[in-house]
């Protein structure tokens, strides 16, 4: 990306060897010049990125310092389990980066496209985790602050909000489960994309669209993993909470009980009212499974249908988790959540396609011991990324663990 | 001469007891700039006049660096500046520390106009303060950032929405003086300007253009339904002073033109038409329930803009305001 | 749009002799890699919104005609002093200098044969163009009337216009400026030619360098504070709205954080060309060149510690606003430095009052004046009084156009032989010169004056008593206008009617001059000999050629 790599200019002039190469640029007097240059660009971007995230962090530093009570309760509703797979998934993909780039500097052409795929296959599954977490929070209307509002004047003003009460049943909901449908629809139709692709590859011998294909399905395969394993690991824990042991939204009831166990006696009656409706939804869940009798890992679309099951139906929103007893302004650890890791996803996703990107030029053979630049660089980006998430988690996920 | 000086100063005219000191410091500063600036332009226009390029005639070489010189006028301006910022410092401390017995008032700021609520609770849209006592204001914004601006009084703060905003000075004369907002806020931002009103503390320091010692008049400030020394005024001149106090203006005229809200003048009586409710008699009954949940019947053609003064206007004030609004009709 | 700027070379042997006629057709400008052509089209970019950001002002400038509405409605006139503000600063002065002239100059000064990053480069020029589409966009549609700062939670909750448009817009321009900042930072560190030290470098490329160390550090800043605007005006996301529990201050933390290095962005470069201008008219060795380099990495450091100056009265802490105070005074030694050695500079030189000299000492006289005045805003008793007013105004027009836009036009003029290949009239630039002279301080004296008396900032409707102060500024600013439309025929006309210009018609020693007028496709035919920058007596005057030439006889000179 931030290489500047020209196709090759014939020049009669007595240039030496090196401006005869594929991918010397010709204002660059030699490869150390090239390479130099392109590192150093590359330090510089990231130095952007971390100053990029830094705003982030004050923001987060400033609230945490204004509002310590909202982020100790808040950060109860986030799962350290998923919180802690993604971040050993990352940690790995950052060794099989650094793996691959080694592989370039040897030009060792098959460990360097495998390493890649590996790299993209974890970034992948990174989101599907993140996907299921997402999800998860917004059935449970754990949102950002604005969310929770209503537009005053529908039209002229629809983008400005005011504060108002959680509307019983928000349109939001709606829209979320809009969403997820659309993923259960459309993980089909983006199998097909990488398919065709990789048809088309084959079709014509066109190796870098059927690269991209098959880079394209590793994504795809990822993400469903993510989702499945983050439903795994959900109902895992919700076994050991529970002796009925399904998944539920079992952080609010987990943070309930704690509650009615440390001095909230009186909310004893509400925790019973609330786990009644979630053994019922859980049992509504379990007979759902049974009766299409599939195991989740068999068939990937199921996953996604059983996802919707583990989560409480859209018609009893758990608004249950007591907007009473939360703090003040409590969805501003939301919006910080929402807007940080998102910003991350998204640095994942520009991740992802720098990888593929590597990956096709690498089957191209376009890496040789001396020119390995690239490889170098997104490595660099990627551990960057990695690094960002290695603060975001503890700072959002392990606060009063 | 003063008028003369006037004339040239800079300033609006002393009247806190920061201004002195902030005007001491600006003068400073101002002939310290005005010694470097002269000296500066006066080498500059002297080196092009003198070194003025001679055909055919090379430069004498001179130092290209010299290490004392550099050192001496990076260090010498270094201290300058530093007494610059110690003055300007104490002046802030000054500004920013009021003193325990200050009188309170609170400003509420909202786009666009000021309103200053007195612990009497009179309430008034221009600021009344009695001369030489310290005065603090307690402000709150409603809506979005504005800043409470006093050229006379050389100060000013900024009102954050969400928080109390605190500042405070002493008048040292009484008069009349500008009051601005001086942090954008919309569209009528430039409109944002009332007055300080310095009243003097007893009879004898009255002066022409404030006669009104503070005490008398917030004696008539603190009831709307009292004129000057308790005299009880009609009803409809007492609704006007309400409707002024509000600045119910600001949305509704008085001649009948449309503004944010209807007119006063020409409704009351009649059957106006509500937006998705059909049409209702305006009498006393729909005036007072618009002053108090102004939502609740909404005029067609007119946005829910209104806010609720439940809590703000007492019943005999609403029903001032009701006789002021049948009299102009 | 491009080809305007192409002299027709019917004369020239050789098509391919340098880079306006190298490849022909609107193409091969608008894929072109090369950074002069990028240079060139950014100068037409960043001239066409100066005049559209000037043009607003004198709309501005005609309301204030009298104190009671007189052309335009409140709304109108929110707009036009926002978008005169925006477009300045984000489409005009801040890629102004670096990203016109610097990306022009940079490589040729320095020896090199482009950029590190040539592509990026192109990228970053069309991230200007779609930045500025958005900007336009926003005009055009409803506006904008948030103020070029778009500060909370007016921006957010109350304004009825196309903030997130703008907001974006701004966003972009954003990664157009980093992208600049860190090729110029690269080429800097690695494209050096052998010889060419890091204390060889022309003062330009210094102040450039440090110019984009800020661009590089601070921009990211406003790139998350923007996006956390637009995400909070259309998602409620809640960060800055005291409503939903936010503080509405941060925001301007973070925004300042940004902006006030920013305005080192704005000032920095054009320090570096009065440094390029005062020497070469001077015939003179820089004096104290490594003070003036220092400096220049002195500001960019210490201009990010002093960013709460802007809010001495917006409620934050007393103990952060002392630090920020004292913080502030630090910065204004480092540009004190510039001006003395500006000076000394001249002293016993051999001083001629070409335009881009004439240009300079403008600079000096103004940005003196825009400096000092910082002195009593920096000071916090005097800034409580004059925040928010015109004295503030006046100030950073005077550093910012007067510091600013004169340097740039000053270096215009120097480099256009350059760019171009063609002189233009020197009398009707110097006329140009003394007119914006003139005209700017006619417009933004009385501004000081009408501050000091309490004159807010942003008002429409204004008291009778600054009625005349409005006047006077209103006849400078149209005066000025004219002014700067003098110079910009001057330099139009010059490229029908004006000579051909010889390599190096000024008699400068930095390396830009040694290759031809305009620079070959790869900026030097043969390799240049690096020496001393400001080695004055290594060039001498060719009556033959008309033109400057280096002297065989004298050996260059090792620091």
């Amino acid at each position: 990306m931030a290489t500047a790599v020209e196709p090759h200019e014939s020049h009669e002039d007595s240039h030496d060897d090196w401006h005869h190469q594929p991918f010397s640029a010709h204002h660059f007097d030699n490869a150390e010049q090239q390479f130099d240059s392109g590192k150093l660009g590359m330090w510089l971007f990231l130095v952007t990125e971390i100053l990029f995230f830094s705003g982030l962090f004050c923001a987060y530093a400033v609230y945490r310092s204004t509002h310590p009570e909202v982020f100790i309760y808040a950060s109860q509703f986030l799962d350290k389990y998923l919180g802690g797979m993604n971040t050993i998934v990352l940690i790995f993909s950052s060794l099989t980066m650094a793996w691959a780039v080694r592989c370039a500097q040897l030009g060792q052409r098959t460990g360097l496209v495998t390493l890649l795929g590996v790299t993209l296959f974890c970034a992948a599954l990174f989101l599907g985790v993140k996907t299921f977490e997402y999800t998860e929070k917004a059935h449970k209307r754990l949102l950002w602050s604005g969310a929770f509002v209503k537009a005053t004047d529908i039209g002229k003003q629809s983008q400005v909000f005011e504060v108002g009460k959680p509307l019983p049943k928000a349109e939001f909901e709606d829209r979320v489960m809009a969403s997820l449908d659309t993923i259960k629809k459309f993980w089909w139709f983006a199998c097909v994309i990488p398919l065709v692709l990789i048809g088309i590859g084959y079709g014509s011998g066109s190796r870098p669209w059927r690269t991209t294909g098959f880079a394209g399905l590793i994504s795809i395969f990822g993400i469903l993993a993510g989702i499945w394993i983050s439903i795994e690991i959900h109902h895992a824990q919700h076994a050991g909470d529970h002796a009925d042991g399904h998944g539920d939204s079992h952080a609010v009831a987990e943070h309930e009980g704690e509650h009615a166990e440390d001095d909230h006696g009186e909310h004893d009656h509400a925790q019973t009212a609330e786990e009644k409706e979630a053994a019922e939804i859980d049992a509504e869940a379990l007979a759902i499974q049974e009766k299409i009798g599939i195991e989740a890992s068999e068939a990937p679309d199921m996953i996604l249908g059983e996802m919707n099951n583990a989560i409480p139906a859209i018609s009893t929103p758990v608004v249950t988790n007591s907007q009473a007893d939360a703090p003040r302004n409590a969805n501003i650890f939301f919006s910080i959540y929402y807007f940080m890791t998102g910003l991350h996803a998204f640095h994942i996703i520009c991740g992802m396609i720098a990888i593929t990107w590597l990956m096709v030029r690498s089957v191209e053979n376009h890496f040789r011991p001396d020119y390995f630049g690239p490889v170098d660089f997104v490595g660099l980006y990627w551990h960057i990324v990695d690094l960002i998430w290695i603060y975001l988690f503890p700072l959002l996920y392990l606060i009063g663990h | 001469m003063t008028q003369f000086w006037n004339s040239i100063n800079p300033f609006p005219g002393q009247h806190s007891t920061f201004a002195s000191n902030v005007d001491a410091i600006f003068y400073f500063t101002f002939w310290l700039s005005a010694f470097f600036f002269v000296a500066i332009v006066g080498f500059m226009i002297y080196f092009v006049v003198k070194y003025r390029r001679i055909e055919g005639q090379e430069p004498e070489t001179s130092p290209s660096h010299n290490t004392t010189i550099e050192v001496a006028w990076s260090v010498i301006p270094g201290f300058l500046v530093l007494g610059i910022f110690w003055w300007g410092f104490t002046g802030y401390v000054d500004m920013r520390s009021p003193p325990s017995e200050a009188y309170e008032v609170n400003v509420i700021a909202s786009m666009w106009q000021w309103q200053f609520k007195y612990p009497t609770g009179a309430i008034a849209k221009e600021l009344h303060i009695p001369v030489k006592t310290p005065v603090k204001l307690i402000m709150q914004s409603k809506d979005v950032l504005h800043s409470l601006y006093i050229p006379s009084f050389r100060t000013k703060q900024d009102v954050v929405p969400g928080r109390y905003s605190g500042m405070w000075f002493e008048a040292t004369d009484v008069g009349v003086y500008n009051l601005f907002c001086a942090e954008y806020c919309g569209q009528k931002h430039s409109d944002m300007i009332t007055k300080v009103v310095v009243h003097p503390v007893t009879a004898e320091d009255a002066t022409d253009e404030v006669k009104e010692t503070f005490d008398a008049w917030m004696e008539v400030a603190a009831d709307p339904l009292k004129g000057p020394g308790g005299v009880v005024i009609p009803l409809e001149e007492a609704g006007k002073n309400i409707v002024e106090i509000f600045q119910c203006a600001q949305c509704h005229s008085i001649d009948g033109s449309k503004k944010v809200g209807p007119s006063f003048k020409g409704n009351f009586g009649k059957e106006v038409e509500i937006a998705g409710q059909g049409k209702v008699l305006m009498d006393e009954n729909y005036i007072r329930e618009s002053i108090l949940e102004p939502t609740a019947k909404i005029r067609l053609g007119y946005e829910p803009k209104m806010p609720s003064f439940k809590g703000q206007m007492k019943d005999e004030w609403i029903d001032a305001v009701i006789a002021y609004i049948k009299s102009i009709q | 749009m491009a080809t305007d700027v192409m002299p027709a070379h019917s004369e020239t042997s050789r098509p391919e002799d340098n880079y306006l006629t190298a490849s022909k057709g609107i193409m091969s400008w608008l894929v072109t890699l090369d950074h002069k052509r990028i240079g060139v089209m950014y100068l037409i970019g960043t001239m066409t919104a100066m005049f559209l950001g000037g043009f607003l002002a004198l709309l501005l400038r005609a309301e204030h005609i009298s104190g009671t509405p007189t052309f335009f409605t409140h709304d109108q006139y929110n707009q036009l002093f926002t978008l005169h503000g925006a477009i300045m600063v984000f489409l005009f002065i801040i890629p102004s200098i670096p990203a016109a002239l610097g990306n022009f100059i940079l490589p040729v000064m320095l020896g090199a044969k482009d950029v590190a990053f040539p592509r990026m480069n192109l990228c970053s020029f069309y991230l200007w163009v779609i930045g500025a589409i958005f900007f336009i966009c926003a005009l055009l549609t409803t506006g904008l009337d948030t103020g070029w700062t778009f500060y909370t939670p007016y921006s957010t909750n109350t304004s009825q216009t196309n903030v997130v448009l703008a907001t974006f817009g701004a966003f972009i321009l954003g990664f157009s400026s980093i992208f600049t900042g860190l090729n110029f930072i690269v080429t800097i560190h690695t494209m050096r030619p052998p010889g060419m030290t890091w204390f060889r470098m022309p003062l330009f490329l210094w102040s450039l360098y440090a110019t984009a160390i800020i661009q590089v550090l601070a921009t990211p800043v406003l790139g998350i504070t923007l996006l956390l605007l637009a995400a909070e005006r259309m998602f409620g996301l809640g960060i800055f709205d005291p409503k939903l529990g936010g503080d509405p201050v941060l925001y301007q933390h973070f925004f300042w954080f940004y902006s006030h290095p920013a305005v080192y962005i704005m000032i920095l470069p054009a320090m570096g060309i009065i440094s390029e201008l005062i020497s070469t008219f001077s015939r003179k060795p820089i004096f104290g060149y490594r003070f003036i380099a220092f400096s220049s990495m002195a500001i960019a450091l210490l201009g990010f510690l002093v960013w709460g100056h802007h809010m001495f009265t917006s409620g934050q802490s007393e103990m952060v606003t002392i630090i920020f105070s004292v913080l502030t005074f630090s910065v204004s030694i480092p540009s004190a430095i510039k001006v003395f050695n500006w000076l000394a500079t001249m002293y016993k030189g051999s001083i001629v009052l070409a335009t881009p000299m004439c240009y300079a000492l403008s600079f000096l006289f103004l940005f003196t004046i825009g400096g000092l005045t910082g002195l009593f805003l920096g000071a916090l008793a005097t800034d409580i009084h004059l925040h928010d007013t015109y004295f503030v105004v006046a100030h950073f027009h005077y550093v910012m156009m007067g510091g600013t836009l004169v340097a740039f036009i000053g270096g215009l003029f120097y480099w256009w032989p350059k760019m171009t290949g063609r002189m233009y009239n020197e009398f009707w630039g110097q006329i140009s010169s003394l007119i914006v002279f003139v005209a700017f301080n006619l417009t933004f004296f009385p501004q000081f004056v009408m501050g000091s008396r309490g004159m807010p900032r942003r008002y429409y409707n204004y008291l009778p008593e600054f009625q005349v102060y409005h006047v006077l500024s209103t006849i400078g600013a149209f005066l000025l206008g004219f002014g700067l439309l003098l110079a910009a025929i001057v330099l139009i006309v010059s490229l029908f009617k004006g000579k051909k210009a010889p390599a190096n018609p000024w008699g400068a020693a930095t390396l830009e001059w040694q290759c031809g007028s305009p620079p070959p496709l790869a900026n030097f035919e043969k390799t240049p000999t690096v020496g001393n920058p400001y080695d004055m007596n290594s060039v001498v005057w060719d009556p033959d050629t008309e033109s400057f030439i280096r002297r065989g006889d004298v050996p260059p000179v090792t620091d």
